[in-house]
Parts: C-alpha cells; structure tokens; sequence
C-alpha cells in the first residue's frame, strides 16, 4: 500500500475480506488483526452487557413489592448470573479488550500488538471461558447461586453448578493475563520513533498500568477458585473449618485479586475520559504526567488494600486501622486526576458533544461514587454499612456510573473512528439524558436504603423500604430507556449513518491520522512523532 | 501434570494434621479424654488452698467462702471464648434477685500459672466496669496461683484442659456454683453460643438465682448435662504452613514480574536502537 492511498481506501478498510478463508465467521475467528479482534470483543462485551442489563431489570422489577415475581431461589440464581456476567464478563475485560485492542497499537503508532497470535488466543479462551459460564445456566442442576463473590463455605456446599461457572472464570483469568502481557509488552516494545514514555497518549498509560496488575492479581483469582473446585471435587478443606481450613482466608484470597481488579475495569476507564476531555476543550491535557504517574500510583496501593472489604469479617483492629488507612491513600491519586479534568476544561473552547456528555457525566458519577467509597472505607461508617444498600449504590456509582459511563463515552467517541460512520448527536443526547436521571434515581435511592438498614442480596423486605424500593425501580424504566435508545442509535448509525471523515472532533492524537475505519496495516509507513500527545496549545502558538 | 502433583502435595498437608485435631477434640466432649468437665456434685474443694488475688494479697480459699460463690475457670491472656463469658456474667449479675457481696461471691480462677496478679488486676477492671455500680466490686475476685496449686483445684471440681499446641488453652466453657462450706453444688453448662448478638453468652437470671439459692442450702444438684461449648483456639497447625506456600509463590510471582520489567527495558533499548528509533537523541 502507497502513501497516497492511505486516506483514499474504503475498501481496503480491516472490514474487508483477506480471502484466507471460506467463510466470513472462520476469518474473523482465525484473525490476528488487532482491531478485528477488538471488535469482536466490542460485540462480546457489549452482548453480555445487555443480557447483565436485563437480569439487573428483572431483579429490580422484582424488588418493586417483595416476591411477587421470583421465589427466593430464583431471585439469589438472577442477582449471581447479574453479577457474574456483568463483573467477569463486560466491565474486567471490558475496556482493555476492545478499545484496548483496537486503539493501543495505533496510539502508539504500531502496526499490531506485541504478540498477535496471543492475543488470538486470548479472545478464544475468552470465547471458552464465556461459553463455560453460560453452559453453567443448563448442564445438569440448578444455576450458581452464590453471589459473584463465590464466598466460602457456601460455594462449597450448594448443589448449584459452581464448578463450571467457576471453572469459566478460571479461564477467564488467563485470557486477562495475556492480554496484559500482550499490552505491556507491546507499549514497551512497539511504540513509533519518537514516541517517549511522556508523549504516550493517557490511554496507553492507564492500560500499561493495567497490564501489569493484571498479571500480579489475575494468577491469585486462578489459585482461589482452584482451591474450590479442589473442595467440591476432593474435598480438600482450604475454607472449611471443620477440615482445618479457613472461610476468612477464601475471603482474602478473593479480595486479594478481586480489590486490584477494581483497578482493572477503572484505570482504563479514567484512560478513555483523559482522552476526551482535551480534544472537546481543544487544551493539552492539563497535568498530563501526574494523570499518567497517577495511573500507576492507583495500581501500586490498590494491591494493599483488600482488607476493607472484610471490617467485619474478624481481623485484628490494627489490620483493620490500617486497612482503612491506605484505602484512604487510594483517593489522593484519583483526587489528582479529577481536579486535572477539571483543570483542562477550564478555559478551553469546549465543544458539548455527546462524548464530552458522557465523560463529563462520568467525572460527576465517579466522583459520588469514590466519596461514598471513602465513608465506607472508614472503619466506624463501614460497621453500620457493610452488607447494606449502601455497598450496592457504592459499587454502582463506581462500576457503572464510572466505567461503565466511560464505555459509553468512547463508544460515541470512537464509534466514527471504528465504524466509519457517523451517529445521530440529538438521539444519542436523548438518551443520555434517560440513562443519567435513570442512573441517578436507581442508585442513588440506594444510599438511603442502605442508610436506613436495607441489606443487600435480599429478595424480601420489611414495609418501611417499600417507598425507596419503588423509586429505585421507576429509574431502572428511565435507565433501560435510555440504553435502548442509545444502543438503537447506534445499531441504526452502523447500517444508515453518514459516512464519517477521519478526523471528526478534531483530536490530536494519532488515530485521527489515518482513514475511518483504519485500514488492515494502520499506518502505510511508520508515523514519526515529534511532540506530545495533546498539541493543542502548540498549534495555536504556531 | 506438574501443578496437580503440586497441589495434591498441598492437600496432604492440610488434611492430615486436621485428622489428627479432629480425634482430640471428639474425645474431649465424652469426659474420659483430655479435656472436658467430669462432675463431682457433691464433693468438697480443697479449701485451705492459697492463691493470690488481684492486688498481690494470698487468700485462702476458705476466707472467700462463707456464702454461696459463683467459681469460674479461665485464662486471663484468652481471646476467643473465656471474655465472652465474663462479659456474659458481668452483664447478669446486677439483675440478680441475690445481691453480690452480701449473698454471694464470684470467683474467677486462672488455670495458666504464667498469670499474675497485675494482669488479673487488669483483666478484672474491664469486668466490674461492665458490670456497673449495681454490683459491688469486692464480691468478684481474681485469683492466679502455682501450678499445683491450680492442678489441685481443677481436679478437685473434675475440670480438664489442656495447654494448645499454637497458643492458649483448650477447655470447658462452665460456671460451678459451690456451698458456703466449699461444696460443689451444681455446674452450669455453657451450651449456646449466638452468633451475632452483643453478648454471645448470656446467662439467664433464673438459672443463676436458682442454683445459687440451692448452693446457699448445700443442696448437689446433677443431671444439667447437655452438648458443651469449650474454648479452644481454632487455628489448625497446617494453617501456617499454607501460608508459608502461599508467601512462596507470591515472592516467586514478584521477581517474575520484576524480572520481566527488567528483561522488558532493557530489550526495548536494544530493539528501538537497532531500528532507529531513538531519533530523539
């Protein structure tokens, strides 16, 4: 491929069949193209996120007046599949996987990632590890019913299908450890001449740090639901106190992996918004090394604080103390990058499109969701919060309002990039809107629930909670809204939208160089960079 | 292949110690092993023993007596069940029908002869603050003493623990109420524990007002005998050497990491040079 048809080549866009092979399923799966790969876990993702949406409805819907729609079974097997799907399947690989993919090598200017046949390999043990997951609704007995957590002893008792639930995971994790291999490696290896480490785009920093905790935390994860399926099949005690084992040490070995892997879905995240906010207020990225340095500033003290998932499991008060303390720490380099959001918007010519909405909304979500992270990482508040409502509005504010938002967010930013088509702004606003007073009514009732004593994982409740019950459950109709109304768009925008110019929003950095949708080698020569990633101010001087 | 002979290895290890804990602990429960409570309603103590109270002070058994006494058995450096129960009892006292001091007593025995008065003075401050000003501080005493001493008495009311392998004891949760002269009167078992309450151990004022209106008579009164909760330190030896291969792997997946960054930078030097990719400098 010649220069000059770099920009000019609809049809030798990654969409376009290769030849290889027969059938147009089989070339996909057999692709070891980063961005095909990356948009079939685009597709993967965003799937299992919808059927998450639909059990978190049903769970809802049935919460509007106590077990009119579930019995008790049921309800706990909904919540689990919820749960599960939502956490292991959509928002862990989530972002690293498809925008990882798709944008990392061309971010930094490289032709694939670092290992592309691994990183094939990666999305078929996703695949595998999916397919385990929903073959654990209908192989023989009832649907895993444990909460996502699988705690100890319980999952070791139920009758319920644990073990290929639980054995999906498993494979899962690999999938993750590759991936993060495959992306640090990459970024060490792969970037363009001239690409330092400080001229890296915060979207390659956020997955670096990222990589690297996905491979220190993932093996942990591997390690405990072994040790699970060893108790259920062998009867090894590790977690049962009658054999000599521990419940507590499941509990730790489980937040041991699963506190980092919180970082996991919401570094990238906060990698996606540090995109966004300077192409929309057209500014550098305001602090872009300390954004970046915070980046693995979260990783590094995550892996520390596990503990304050447990204030009342039974742990000594100095472990609690300082449990509680570092969680604290945790905030300070997210207070960083917030403020430095902030900061960039600050006097910038702001342009309110509908990516903006979202990573704007996301700063607003995240922020509520991190500060009532700190009230219950504070010892005293944890011990009237822990197992309430509270937990559940928390978790939501922080896995949805946050990188669940920031998905939505550079899907719309993206989306022309990806697609090479452009959405309609006005329907994607409409149902934004929807989403965010949908999002706020469901969740935030959810503090006061948990405030007032509700627990969570409860499919029946007393007559006081009815009222907040009910609110929360007319927002979960304002979210489903407007989810449908912006995936419809879309889904429209892939088949009807006009066609999208290479460089929509007028971004800096260097996916917006080269065609939309990229063609198969990226870029038709090596790009060479000779500054850094957001050269807004440097422009305006010259 | 490798892994699963490891983790098999593994398994052993946690399995066989276990079995061996678990043997103990069943026999303890019927009475003829090594720990647990063999009655003897009815019997007198040794009373002329001598102990030393929680300021330092020796008393003899006998100048405690004289009314009906409440005797319990604990080790004052415990942390799992023995707190429960003073907490427990200190929280029933006051609402007794019988006043403290002036009808009864209570008596709290240390078993370990590494106790001293200083930490019975210690241990006995929280007890009486929680107990509260209804009850009057000189009716419950603490008691440490020798090892014979201590060996003669909880033979003497059939009382047998035994020194953990970890730390601490094993034993029998129980409150003996003994006569104004030093019999044993009754014992009241410990058998519930509630999970989650305020006071897992709680004693009910009608047992207590019972049985120390019976010891006041002299009356022995047997048969009480039900499923009985001990206090034993639950930490299975074959717990710390799981640790020991959990911190080994996770040191080995450290400077795997580690040594992975370093291989990473150092390479990416050499793979940018060799491609020009340094056109910085």
């Amino acid at each position: 491929m010649t220069l000059k048809d770099e920009h000019s080549s609809a049809e030798a866009d990654f969409y376009g069949r290769t030849g290889k092979y027969r059938w147009v399923v089989a070339e996909w799966m057999m692709s070891t193209d980063h961005k095909r790969i990356g948009v079939m876990y685009l597709m993967a993702i965003l799937s299992f996120f919808s059927v998450g949406v639909v059990l978190g409805f049903m769970i809802r819907l049935n919460l509007l007046s106590p077990g009119w729609l579930m019995d008790q079974q049921t309800y706990n097997e909904f919540f689990t599949l919820h749960g599960v799907i939502q956490i292991f399947l959509f928002i862990i690989p989530g972002i690293p996987v498809a925008f990882g993919n798709i944008f990392l090598p061309i971010l930094i200017g490289a032709q694939d990632v670092a290992f592309p046949r691994i990183n094939r390999l990666s999305w078929w043990l996703y695949v595998a590890g999916a397919v385990l997951i929903l073959a654990s609704l209908f192989v023989q007995g009832r649907p895993p019913d444990t909460g996502w957590t699988f705690y100890a002893p319980y999952s070791i008792q139920t009758p319920a299908n644990i073990s290929t639930a639980v054995l999906g995971v498993f494979v899962l994790g690999f999938s993750s450890i590759l991936t993060g291999l495959n992306f640090v490696t990459t970024i060490h290896r792969m970037r363009a001449p001239g690409m330092r480490w400080f001229r890296m785009p915060a979207f390659p920093w956020t997955l670096y740090a990222t990589g690297w905790v996905q491979m220190l935390a993932t093996p942990v994860l591997a390690i405990t639901l072994l040790f699970i399926v060893l108790g259920r099949f062998f009867g090894v005690g590790f977690f049962d106190p009658s054999r000599g084992g521990d419940p507590i040490l499941y509990e730790h070995l489980f937040w041991m992996y699963s506190h980092p892997a919180v970082y996991i879905m919401v570094l990238p995240a906060m990698g996606i918004i540090s995109e966004i906010v300077p192409v929309f207020s057209r500014r550098v990225l305001f602090g872009y090394t300390a954004i970046c340095l915070s980046a693995l500033a979260i990783a590094a003290v995550g892996y520390f604080v596990w503990g304050h998932h447990m204030f009342t499991s039974g742990m000594s008060d100095t472990a609690r103390v300082i449990f509680s303390f570092v969680s604290f720490l945790v905030a300070v380099p997210t207070g960083v990058k917030i403020f430095n959001w902030v900061s960039t918007l600050y006097r910038g010519s702001i342009a309110l499109d509908s990516p903006l909405v979202f990573a704007l909304s996301f700063i607003f979500l995240f922020s509520i969701g991190g500060l009532s992270g700190l009230i219950i990482g504070a010892l005293a508040p944890n011990l009237h919060l822990h197992g309430t409502y509270f937990i559940v509005g928390h978790f939501h504010y922080v896995m949805f309002g946050g990188a669940g938002f920031s998905i939505l967010a550079g899907l719309h930013y993206w989306f022309p990039k990806i697609t090479g088509r452009m959405y309609s702004e006005k329907y994607a606003k409409i149902g934004w809107l929807s989403l965010f007073v949908g999002f706020n009514i469901l969740y935030f009732s959810m503090f006061v629930l948990g405030f007032q004593g509700m627990p969570r994982r409860y499919f029946d409740y007393p007559p006081e909670y009815h009222l907040n019950h009910v609110v929360s459950t007319i927002g979960s109709w304002f979210l489903a809204v407007g989810l449908v109304i912006i995936f419809a768009n879309l889904i429209r925008s892939v088949f009807r939208g006009g066609k999208a110019p290479a460089n929509p929003w007028g971004g800096r950095t260097l996916e917006w160089t080269i065609a939309s949708p990229p063609p198969h080698e990226n870029f038709a020569s090596p790009p060479v960079v000779r500054q850094g990633p957001y050269a807004y101010e440097e422009e305006a001087v010259r | 292949m490798k892994t699963a002979l490891w983790l098999l290895a593994l398994a052993t290890l946690l399995v066989a110690p276990s079995l061996h804990g678990h043997e103990t602990l069943g026999t303890g429960g019927e009475g003829g092993g090594e720990i647990g409570i063999e009655e003897k309603t009815g019997q007198t103590l040794p009373t002329d023993l001598v102990f030393r109270d929680e300021n330092g002070a020796t008393v003899r058994l006998a100048d405690l007596l004289g009314k009906p006494a409440i005797l319990t058995l604990v080790y004052y450096t415990c942390e799992h069940v023995c707190p429960l129960m003073l907490s427990g009892l200190s929280k029933a006292l006051p609402r007794l029908a019988a006043r403290g001091g002036r009808d009864y007593r209570v008596i709290t025995v240390s078993f370990d002869e590494t106790d001293t008065p200083e930490k019975a003075h210690d241990v006995r401050k929280n007890y009486i603050k929680a107990a509260g000003p209804e009850f009057p501080a000189e009716a419950w005493t603490f008691l440490t003493g020798d090892r014979d001493r201590i060996r003669k008495l909880t033979e003497s009311v059939g009382f047998r623990f035994k020194k953990d392998r970890v730390h601490g004891f094993d034993h029998p949760v129980v409150l003996i109420f003994l006569s104004p002269a030093g019999k044993v009167s009754r014992y009241l078992q410990v058998t519930q524990y509630q999970y989650g309450a305020e006071y897992p151990i709680a004693f009910s004022s009608f047992d207590l007002n019972v049985s120390l209106a019976e010891a006041a008579e002299g009356k022995a009164v047997t048969g009480f005998r039900r499923a009985l909760l001990y206090c034993f330190s639950h930490e299975p030896p074959g717990l710390s050497r799981f640790f020991y291969f959990i911190a080994t792997i996770g040191l080995v997946t450290l400077a795997a990491m580690a040594g992975l960054f370093l291989y990473l930078r150092a390479s990416e030097r050499r793979y940018r040079r060799g491609r020009e990719y340094d056109l910085e400098r």
